[in-house]
């Protein structure tokens, strides 16, 4: 099973402070990330929603350095564990994919069609040391920890052969195969149902719950970020309008722009979730 | 500066301006720039190669240069930039440079000509089979991958065999052999659009299909087709000059680049120019229209004008 | 004395090939009222939309506009019809032609007036759906999602046609560019008695912008009835269920309320 993650308590998973990211164009240079700070501690989630052009993946992708070298330069500081990977230029890459894992947003592309689900989790429980036998028994283990049944049947089959919602637990699989002390999730449920959103968004909770990891959300849907956070940070235009506890953001919006976004976003209401006598199908369409 | 984060009611943190981080060797050295530059460069050589043979080509009746067909027996074989014979002379005593620019008029035409002709049937062949699909999709595509199997050069020496080496022939033939590769990216590039919502709306809106393949489908794709066509030119002027090496070329008015390349063969070790200035010639001119092609194709567009402004998004 | 419903949906089914996409399902809907149809992905709804524009043609069924039955008609017969029914699509960057100005696109339904007449009636329309008429000219990659999508609802409206399907249109939207276009839409159909029928998988968009609504799953309708209603009670199980996976910020207590999602889905993978 996926261990509880030692961590020292005093030094935060990731600080982030006055970071930068300017992306060189063909047009002109531009300030997609203006200047931003944050902080995530043990067990915490911390999420950045945002509008499209926010620069909120470009955050998440610049705190793991996964933008191309030619194009984003990054100014500012990125500590992950109490090491600046901006100052330490090897960092990035030692601890990309074991301190530090990415969820990827669209789990239908975000996998190599002509691989094995075995052959691309195995490749990620390698890289964390694992071999032989005990990597094939890691990769059962991390699958049963995202809840997908039948693990060793599952190894055998390819991405198509899968859902949307086995696949993003798959690649959830794979990023806890180095055990990581932070994820990042870059909208992870945008391209799902809803109702296998709620799955993925419960296993992430429970995998908090069970372990400590830290959690950095991307989404652009207030309702997961209410849902799953602790602090919310508020983005437009490359930088942090608002920030704060994810329930006085929601309920006691202080900015603006924030209560304009909240205002847009259309309410279901308070519904009764009794059982009902099961008539037939309640028929006649429109009256 | 950090801010600590502590719970609790919503904070915002100040506004500051912020200096820009980007030095100017990273400026130079971005993925972004470094394309667009080297676009340019790809566009400005090729254009230059490209224009070192054509303008000299289409000038060549007002230069002063003794007649393609000016036999001299006094004067065979000289070297190049000998007095009044700048490429030299072949072993009949005629100016080579002469030949070659008359030549090129004629293995240019043809080339011009071919790719025209190859571009409209293919563009229209490939568009028709990746819109409309059923039939016509499975003649088109039959007779394209017939015809891409054949051995080329042979099938076009048999051509101008049975139906003689005529201007109008070796153009011909040489459209016919080049309306696949047309037809076939026509194809792919009509299928995708096909899928796209632009077309659907066109349909509920109640276009005919032929309509909406002509008014909408073909102007999105015409760029990159002609793209292709474009690099057709120096496989044509290539082709040209292969059938007319094999002998297989037209004779009047003027001998091709590839007669003359072939009329000078045997000198090829006492003579070297009567084979190797000809070929430098097909060399530069398809080198250009290739490397103008990759320029056109790999430039970056500046947005004309800034997004539009509205109160409402 | 009742007058007939604008469109009336009778056992309509779609087949591709073996698949059944869309099983026996029949619906009304009262002119100048909105019908939502929600579910998850591969429920059938947009195939329904298409149908319903005639897109593809419905393996059996009526689809009866305006007292037409326009399911199975040839292309020829229909095509004078096709004016009464449009649609507004999903995407706003492919549904508009790239190389056309927005007046182009606009006025394309109006081929057969005369050049004045199509830019007075483009400027017209354009103005309806708050875009200046300084836009004309332009070309959609000058424009945001959000205008990209009204000139959609433009160029839909230029047939006047008395139904509009709207599969996803704000889907592929910010939370507020899609309140701007929800409230564009509520005010066209206010001021010009419009049907709409509005497919979406947003529970929350759906009770903002219909009347009516339509559950649907695997193809077939799971429940039906006035919006407002089924979405406070809801009858049928997958419908609570769709309901319970909706995750509305306003109703949430306290910091990463699990409860909220645990175990909403059997303890399989999705």
């Amino acid at each position: 099973m996926v261990a509880p993650i030692p961590h020292d308590e005093k030094v935060p998973i990731l600080e982030v402070t006055d970071f930068q990211v300017e992306l060189i164009t063909a047009t002109g240079v531009v300030r997609a990330v203006d200047g931003v700070d944050l902080v995530i501690r043990r067990g915490e989630t911390v999420t950045i929603i945002g509008e499209s052009g926010s620069g909120k993946s470009t955050t998440a992708m610049g705190v793991l350095q996964l933008l191309p070298a030619d194009l984003a330069v990054y100014s500012g500081s990125v500590k992950v564990g109490g090491v600046d990977l901006l100052t330490d230029r090897g960092a990035a890459d030692r601890i990309r994919g074991r301190m530090v894992s990415l969820i990827p947003q669209d789990p239908m592309t975000a996998l190599s069609p002509v691989h094995t689900i075995g052959r691309q989790l195995g490749e990620a429980v390698k890289l964390a040391g694992y071999d032989g036998e005990a990597a094939q028994q890691r990769s059962l283990e991390l699958l049963e920890g995202v809840h997908i049944r039948q693990p060793a049947e599952q190894l055998r089959k390819y991405p198509h052969q899968l859902s949307g919602g086995m696949l993003q637990r798959v690649l959830i699989a794979i990023a806890l195969a180095g055990h990581p002390v932070l994820l990042v999730a870059d909208e992870p449920t945008s391209a799902l149902d809803v109702t296998v959103q709620a799955g993925i968004l419960d296993l992430l909770l429970e995998l908090q719950e069970r372990t400590g990891v830290g959690i950095l959300m991307i989404t652009h849907d207030l309702g997961v970020a209410r849902l799953v956070s602790d602090r919310i940070h508020v983005m437009k235009d490359g930088r942090f309008v608002e920030t704060g506890n994810a329930e006085a953001v929601v309920a006691r919006p202080q900015q603006d722009y924030t209560q304009r976004l909240l205002a847009a976003v259309p309410e279901l209401g308070p519904w009764d979730d009794r059982p009902r006598p099961e008539t037939a199908l309640t028929g006649g369409g429109t009256r | 500066m950090t801010t600590t984060m502590t719970p609790g009611p919503a904070t915002a943190p100040e506004r500051k301006e912020r200096p820009s981080a980007v030095t100017p060797a990273q400026l130079q050295s971005a993925g972004a720039r470094r394309r667009q530059r080297w676009a340019q460069v790809k566009l400005r050589v090729g254009a230059v190669c490209a224009l070192l043979v054509v303008v000299p080509v289409v000038l060549a009746g007002v230069l002063p240069l003794p007649g393609p067909n000016e036999q001299d027996l006094g004067a065979r074989l000289l070297p190049p930039l000998t007095e009044g014979h700048l490429f030299g002379t072949d072993q009949l005593g005629r100016d080579l440079l002469s030949r070659v620019l008359y030549g090129g008029r004629t293995s240019l035409m043809i080339g011009v000509l071919a790719i025209l002709v190859s571009g409209l049937i293919g563009i229209a062949l490939g568009a028709a089979a990746g819109f409309f699909g059923g039939w016509i999709d499975a003649v088109v595509s039959r007779l394209l991958e017939a015809q891409l199997s054949l051995p080329l050069l042979l099938m076009l020496l048999l051509v101008v065999a049975l139906f003689g080496p005529s201007i109008p022939v070796i153009t011909g033939v040489i459209a016919i052999a080049q309306w696949p590769e047309v037809a076939r990216l026509t194809r792919s590039l009509v299928l995708v659009e096909r899928e796209k919502p632009y077309v659907a709306a066109a349909q509920v809106l109640g276009l005919h299909r032929l309509s909406i393949l002509s008014r909408h489908v073909i102007p999105n794709i015409v760029r990159a087709a002609t793209l292709v066509v474009l690099l057709l030119l120096a496989q044509a002027v290539l082709l040209e000059s292969a059938l007319s090496y094999l002998g297989a070329g037209p004779e009047r008015p003027f001998a091709t680049w590839g007669r003359i390349i072939a009329d000078g063969q045997d000198y090829i070790t006492t003579a070297w120019w009567l084979v190797t200035l000809p070929g430098l010639f097909i060399v530069l001119l398809v080198v250009g229209v290739n490397l103008v092609g990759d320029g056109l194709r790999d430039r970056t567009r500046r947005p004309r004008r800034r997004p539009t402004q509205t109160k409402e998004a | 004395m009742t007058t007939a419903p604008l469109l009336s949906v009778e056992d309509l089914t779609v087949d591709f090939g073996a698949y059944r996409a869309v099983d026996g399902v029949s619906f009304t809907v009262e002119r100048g009222h909105t019908l939502a149809v929600v579910g998850e992905s591969g429920c059938g709804k947009s195939t329904i939309a298409r149908a319903l524009v005639r897109l593809l043609t419905p393996t059996s069924g009526r689809i009866v506009l305006d007292g037409t039955d326009i399911a199975r008609l040839p292309e020829r017969r229909l095509r004078p019809l096709r004016s009464k029914v449009q649609m507004v699509f999903q995407d706003p960057y492919g549904s508009l032609d790239p190389h056309l100005t927005a007046e182009a696109i606009v006025a394309e339904p109006m081929r057969d007036r005369s050049r004045r007449d199509r830019h007075a009636e483009a400027a017209r329309l354009m103005d309806l759906v708050g875009l200046p008429s300084s836009a004309l000219d332009r070309r959609p990659a000058e424009f945001s999602g959000g205008q990209r999508q009204r000139i959609g609802i433009a160029r839909a409206l230029a047939t006047s046609p008395d139904l509009l399907v709207c599969d996803e249109a704000t889907s592929a939207l910010d939370v507020s560019v899609q309140a701007q276009v929800l409230k564009l839409l509520a005010d066209i159909q206010a001021e010009r008695g419009l049907t709409y029928l509005f497919i979406s998988h947003n529970l929350a968009v759906v009770r903002q912008i219909s009347e009516q609504i339509v559950v649907m799953r695997s193809g077939r309708i799971v429940e039906t009835g006035g919006t407002e209603e089924v979405l406070h009670a809801p009858r049928q199980e997958y419908t609570r269920a769709l309901r319970r996976a909706a995750l509305d910020p306003a109703t949430m207590r306290g910091l990463k309320p699990r409860d909220v999602v645990r175990n909403l889905q059997a303890a399989t993978a999705a």
